[in-house]
């Protein structure tokens, strides 16, 4: 398994070339190229901010930050998860004909979407300013945040996937999981809105503390509890271990369905 | 592992499971689990216990029929299977050419593609850096090197992908059959290449249908059969010992159905008889060859039309008279008999030809037997002082 990881990391300069071609590949045509990025969380913050502010009547200070704190992780999370299921399919011919170390191909696509989430950060920065909110010393703690939410997310794209190679329906699958799984994490509502009776079942949902530290430290201010962070460490660690194991022990099979 | 071994291959065997029936999706897994059913499926086993060692500054040939396992070795070989039981060593950088180009992305330029390609082939980035005028010159590219690779001509896209293997400068060089691609002056240019290679000791592995060139640039060769290396040892040996199989009918030449037609008249034998009518496959340049095609017609053929064809090893067609071209006009067939075709000299230069025969109607159109490289006879090095290309054409020369 060691010779397994040192061997990833002879590849690095693949994985570099991968995650710049990914990048190059989505800007490549469009006439905005970069601003996409930015754009593109704004645009979604203006529509949500207008449904659940003026339509619905949510009455909460700042939304549109409230609500550009989760929805970034919470992007990079979910586009991550439904690029990688593709992956290792759409890379095939090349898995048939090269020797590469099969974890690049959703790796390249966690890296790749990492670059884009923190470009769209600046967005919110910029926003917070125009608004007038206090940007805090917290936010010293992004990079860890950061850190949990790509080892919890590489994990996850992993094991996806390779499982997408044995049945390849679990495509569809992964879309209804992670709608519901959107929904059932507090992006668009707040924490406190959850009624007492449930609250132990949104504890046991993972995304709470992974998305729900930028939200602590960028839109409130305030540095999270110890156990928060600690929870949030474990949780990533552990999906990235399981994730990992589960496509060492079979990537030697994918070349096989593939 | 000694250390004049470039790689030693110890007991490797590769098994797949065939499926007889085989779930894809999670829906249809779920639903067999809960009737019982569980998916069928038997090992095949592609490569039988093969070991070989291949010492530094060798070229090598892997040679047998599509389907021997012949390509498994070389994927394992290439690190792209992993044995099933077995040991695979190395010394020495590997670099693999199973299919040119494998990896380019098609929205990318030339550059790019190169750089992304390097990394794929595992150079580092400074190393590309220091090549890249090599690669480029060498795939002649230096004008369009900043177009998008969709907009190559596949031999541009083959000249930047030979450029790119031979660009990360391996130990050893595995080369899958691709030599067959492309026009003359670049195959020269990647024989050229490979001679190079050759003479700086690196070890090159070749695959190839292409018994002619496994000859011509091979110093060992390995033939697979069913899984199995069953034969090893000089080119020439290996290769005349394979041509042998092939005509003892214990090789099939084709997997695939190759014959065809009505069935109102059938080939039954053809055979080969040299001048003083001994019946032989082997023949010298300059030979006659009388070919004696048996039929059996089982009612009355009115007007039918006999063809044939020979084709050089790899494929080329290189004859294909019928009887109704050459004015050879007959009126009816039933019942057995023998028709001959005699090549009063044999113009074909050393190797094996593959021999199609069939019987058409007037038109033609409908086959009645078409049995297609039916058979396989092999001419000899013989008093011709020529060995280049697949005639012999009397000539001399002169100063003038």
């Amino acid at each position: 398994m060691l010779d397994k990881i040192k061997e990833l990391y002879n590849f690095r300069e693949l994985l570099k070339n991968l995650v710049i071609k990914e990048l190059k590949l989505r800007y490549k045509r469009s006439v905005l190229g970069f601003l996409w990025t930015m754009l593109n969380p704004l645009m979604m913050m203006i529509i949500l901010t207008i449904v659940f502010s003026h339509m619905m009547r949510f009455d909460m200070k700042n939304f549109a930050i409230f609500l550009l704190c989760g929805l970034l992780p919470w992007n990079y999370f979910s586009h991550s998860l439904s690029m990688s299921t593709m992956s290792l399919i759409s890379n095939a011919n090349l898995i048939n004909k090269v020797y590469i170390p099969k974890a690049v191909f959703p790796l390249s696509i966690i890296f790749s979407n990492i670059v884009n989430m923190i470009l769209s950060l600046i967005p919110l920065f910029v926003l917070m300013i125009f608004m007038g909110i206090e940007i805090q010393p917290s936010v010293m703690l992004i990079p860890i945040l950061l850190l949990n939410l790509i080892l919890f997310t590489a994990g996850i794209s992993l094991f996806i996937s390779c499982l997408n190679v044995f049945f390849r329906d679990f495509t569809h699958m992964i879309e209804i999981i992670v709608t519901a799984w959107f929904y059932l994490t507090p992006i668009i509502y707040p924490m406190d809105m959850i009624p007492a009776k449930y609250e132990m079942v949104f504890k046991l949902n993972p995304l709470v503390y992974i998305i729900g530290g930028f939200r602590e430290v960028i839109f409130y201010g305030r540095i999270p509890d110890f156990n928060f962070i600690i929870i949030s460490v474990l949780v990533s660690l552990f999906s990235f271990a399981i994730g990992y194991l589960y496509f060492y022990k079979n990537e030697n099979q994918i070349i096989y369905y593939i | 592992m000694t250390d004049n071994l470039a790689i030693s291959i110890n007991n490797v065997s590769v098994k797949y499971k065939l499926f007889h029936e085989r779930s894809l999706t999670l829906k249809e897994t779920a639903i067999n689990f809960l009737k019982g059913k569980i998916d069928k499926y038997e090992y095949l086993w592609a490569l039988k216990g093969v070991s070989i060692s291949i010492k530094k500054g060798e070229t090598v040939g892997i040679i047998g029929q599509n389907g021997s396992g012949k390509s498994t070795l070389l994927k394992v070989i290439a690190k792209i299977l992993e044995p099933s039981e077995g040991k695979i060593q190395y010394n020495g950088k590997l670099s693999a050419m199973i299919e040119l180009g494998a990896g380019f992305s098609a929205e990318l330029t030339g550059e790019e593609n190169i750089y992304l390609n390097g990394a794929i082939l595992g150079l580092s980035k400074n190393d590309i850096h220091e090549k890249f005028d090599e690669i480029v010159e060498f795939a002649e590219l230096e004008k369009f090197i900043d177009i998008p690779v969709k907009n190559y001509s596949s031999g541009m896209y083959m000249r930047l992908g030979f450029a790119l293997s031979t660009a990360v400068d391996p130990d050893i060089l595995i080369i899958d059959e691709i030599l067959a691609v492309g026009d003359e002056s670049f195959q020269k240019k990647c024989f050229k290449k490979l001679n190079e290679f050759k003479q700086k000791g690196k070890t090159i592995i070749i695959v190839s249908h292409d018994l002619n060139s496994i000859e011509r640039m091979c110093d060992k060769a390995y033939l697979i059969k069913n899984g199995n290396l069953i034969s090893e040892g000089h080119p020439k040996e290996v290769i005349s010992f394979y041509r042998n199989l092939i005509s003892r009918g214990e090789i099939e030449i084709s997997n695939s159905p190759n014959r065809l037609g009505g069935g109102e008249v059938r080939i039954k034998e053809v055979r080969f008889y040299n001048s003083s009518g001994v019946k032989t496959d082997y023949f010298n340049t300059g030979d006659t060859l009388k070919v004696r095609i048996e039929y059996h017609a089982s009612r009355r053929i009115d007007k039918p039309v006999f063809g044939l064809a020979i084709y050089s090893e790899n494929g080329v067609h290189i004859n294909g008279p019928n009887t109704k071209l050459s004015g050879f006009e007959i009126d009816f067939i039933e019942g057995e008999g023998v028709l001959e075709y005699i090549i009063k000299s044999l113009s074909l230069l050393e190797g094996s030809y593959y021999f199609t025969a069939a019987i058409f109607d007037y038109t033609c159109i409908h086959p009645y037997d078409y049995w297609e490289k039916c058979h396989q006879f092999t001419v000899l090095n013989s008093n011709i002082n020529e060995k280049y290309g697949l005639f012999y054409m009397p000539s001399e020369w002169r100063r003038v």
